[in-house]
């Protein structure tokens, strides 16, 4: 090829191009185009996901209310505690929290040595 | 058939007994012994594999930290490029590490909680191996080059994913049939948590690998799957362990029950629909984004509520945490699940987003999320339940130490040094006068800071394998008793 015709190349290569409109609208069913632009709008797959993720939530928040899984509270929150486990004094405790410890659970526990070893 | 029926409903008068009076109905200690020997197998089991993947899924990560220092470190295999190695590193913590451990974890829990021997333990053990398994299979495919492409969803769905669902569903089976059997009939809302993770994490696994979304809304079901699998899988169960045994180990209820039950219904009614932040300034429907935004603000009011009463529980007990190494790393761990969900929050703000996006933020923000929250957390169970199962103490306070200490400072480096990092890429991307270069230089420091970080968190994780192996074959004298209640251990103990 010439250098004529590489530059001639070149030139048509550097030539502004016109520009072209992209028509967005998109084809309906019927193979005719709707002025609905191809947009993301919903994502049916987000919103079911939500729902069956949700859903079940609500679902159970009410069986819990009607079970009566909220009635005793303060119960249900030393639930985790085994038998005299609470008695035990802590090495970390000062001394009014050793206090709040007996009135509420009543008489330590002073030897729980043996206890704990056998919990390790 | 008619001895089920009379076991039913035995399990059924004792619920309604229960009601009467909780404290009652409380268990022995050889009770409760009893109860961690039926579900010993697959705990012991889900740990094994746990520990194991936790070293292979760091080494993944340090070299993929040291390909930001020195790129052409080991470049000529495919396999150990970043393109595998860094969705290598990210797979195995959280399918590997994590969630093996968190089975390990849901199944010693449920029994304890349920007053129940674990059910249908063989289909948590069968469970435990197929999960690992795929994860296996997962691993290998992604080094030698097979990925789905999906952020968080790189395993190969047509072999990896269906194990994994398998496996988790076996596991899930067993945990809600030991629900089923329960014998107490309030819930504690440890059970809340641990119980609905298993369905949701099948949901929104088994959604968010489906084939069949292209385009913009395989974007938005991967992040709805991706901000999920750490909302409503890895952070319920772990707060469910916090919620455990952060009371147990300290001697009193948790500070209000009410908060907790806010803080999980909260969680379960709002999370779900946070995903989408991720997507902001994405080609993505505004109100997509903006109901994720609302929803993201949101989820102030559980936050608030489970760091206020985690925080009230221990206040005023904070010396606990020299004698026991479970609770200081649990503790921990509440504290970075409170700020990891404020910098979430505050990063869903499209102003915050536009700066952070795209940076090393992100990285040091799921850090915090996936090590300084799940991982704190795990760590802290494993200390706590493996001397109960094993019967065995363990042998070192100083290799304790020496890894609570490693992994404490490493992880603060890593997520302040790649949090200023981040934000100083962001600022230069954004900065129209300055070429992409420049983020670059601005960012580099920092990523050598976090490579040093890593190192250290390297180091502390060989320490505590170490440890494990070291408890196993040269465990301390039986007749030892227990060293958080002897003494210190984290600052004034001595060997």
């Amino acid at each position: 090829m010439s250098l004529a015709n590489q530059g001639q190349i070149l030139l048509q290569a550097n030539k502004p191009r016109p520009i072209t409109r992209i028509d967005f609208r998109l084809k309906n069913q019927r193979g005719r185009l709707t002025e609905k632009p191809p947009m993301f709008a919903n994502s049916i797959a987000i919103i079911t996901l939500i729902i069956v993720t949700g859903l079940p939530v609500l679902f159970f928040l009410l069986w819990a209310v009607l079970d009566g899984q909220f009635d005793q509270i303060e119960a249900t929150a030393e639930e985790i505690f085994d038998t005299d486990e609470l008695r035990y004094p802590r090495p970390w405790e000062n001394s009014r929290q050793q206090e709040e410890r007996v009135s509420a659970y009543g008489r330590p526990i002073l030897d729980p040595w043996n206890d704990w070893r056998r919990w390790l | 058939m008619n001895e089920a029926h009379a076991q039913a409903g035995l399990a059924s008068e004792l619920q309604k007994d229960n009601v009467v009076d909780h404290q009652q109905k409380r268990i022995s200690a050889v009770e409760t012994a009893k109860l961690d020997e039926s579900s010993r197998t697959p705990v012991l089991l889900g740990f094994f594999f746990a520990i194991l993947w936790l070293i292979q899924g760091t080494w993944f990560g340090d070299i993929s930290s040291f390909k930001f220092d020195w790129p052409n470190l080991l470049s000529e295999e495919p396999y150990l490029t970043f393109g595998r190695l860094r969705p290598a590193h990210l797979n195995a913590m959280v399918y590997g590490w994590a969630s093996s451990a968190m089975f390990a974890v849901s199944l010693w829990m449920m029994p304890r909680l349920c007053r129940v021997a674990l059910q249908w333990r063989m289909s948590a053990i069968v469970g435990i191996c197929i999960w690992n398994i795929g994860v296996l299979v997962g691993i290998v495919l992604l080094l030698a080059g097979t990925s789905d492409g999906l952020e968080w969803l790189e395993f190969d769905r047509h072999t990896a994913d269906p194990l994994m669902v398998a496996g988790a569903a076996l596991v899930g089976a067993s945990v809600w049939k030991t629900l089923a059997a329960r014998t107490v009939r309030h819930l504690y809302v440890s059970v809340w948590y641990v119980a609905a993770s298993y369905p949701w994490f099948l949901i929104i696994f088994i959604a968010g690998n489906l084939p069949i979304f292209r385009g913009v809304e395989s974007a938005a079901v991967n992040w709805f799957y991706a901000h999920n699998a750490l909302g409503l899988w890895l952070t319920t169960i772990n707060l469910g362990l916090i919620y455990y045994l952060m009371p147990k180990i300290i001697g009193r209820p948790v500070y209000s029950y009410w908060l907790s039950l806010i803080g999980f219904w909260g969680l379960a009614l709002f999370y779900a629909l946070n995903g989408m932040h991720h997507l902001i300034g994405g080609p993505m429907p505004s109100w997509m984004i903006a109901t994720s935004i609302t929803a993201s603000i949101l989820m102030v009011i559980p936050v608030v509520a489970v760091g206020i009463n985690q925080h009230m529980t221990v206040v005023g007990r904070f010396g606990a945490m020299r004698y026991s190494p479970a609770l200081t790393l649990l503790v921990l761990a509440a504290m970075a699940y409170t700020a990891v969900s404020l910098q979430g929050i505050l990063t869903a703000l499209v102003n915050v987003n536009r700066v952070t996006h795209f940076t090393h933020w992100t990285i040091a923000h799921s850090h915090l999320g996936l090590y300084m929250f799940v991982t704190f957390s795990l760590f802290g169970g494993i200390y706590y339940i493996l001397p109960r199962v094993l019967g065995r103490e363990w042998p070192s306070i100083g290799l304790i130490r020496a890894h609570i200490m490693l992994i404490g400072i490493g992880i603060v480096l890593y997520v302040v040094a790649l949090g200023i990092g981040g934000v100083l890429q962001g600022l230069s991307l954004l900065d129209q006068k300055e070429g992409f270069e420049a983020s670059v230089r601005a960012v580099k420091p920092w990523l050598l800071v976090r490579s040093l970080a890593a190192v250290l968190i390297t180091i502390g994780h060989l320490a505590f394998f170490f440890h494990v192996i070291l408890m196993i074959y040269r465990p301390r004298p039986a007749d030892n008793p227990p060293f958080f209640f002897v003494r210190p251990v984290l600052i004034r103990g001595k060997k």
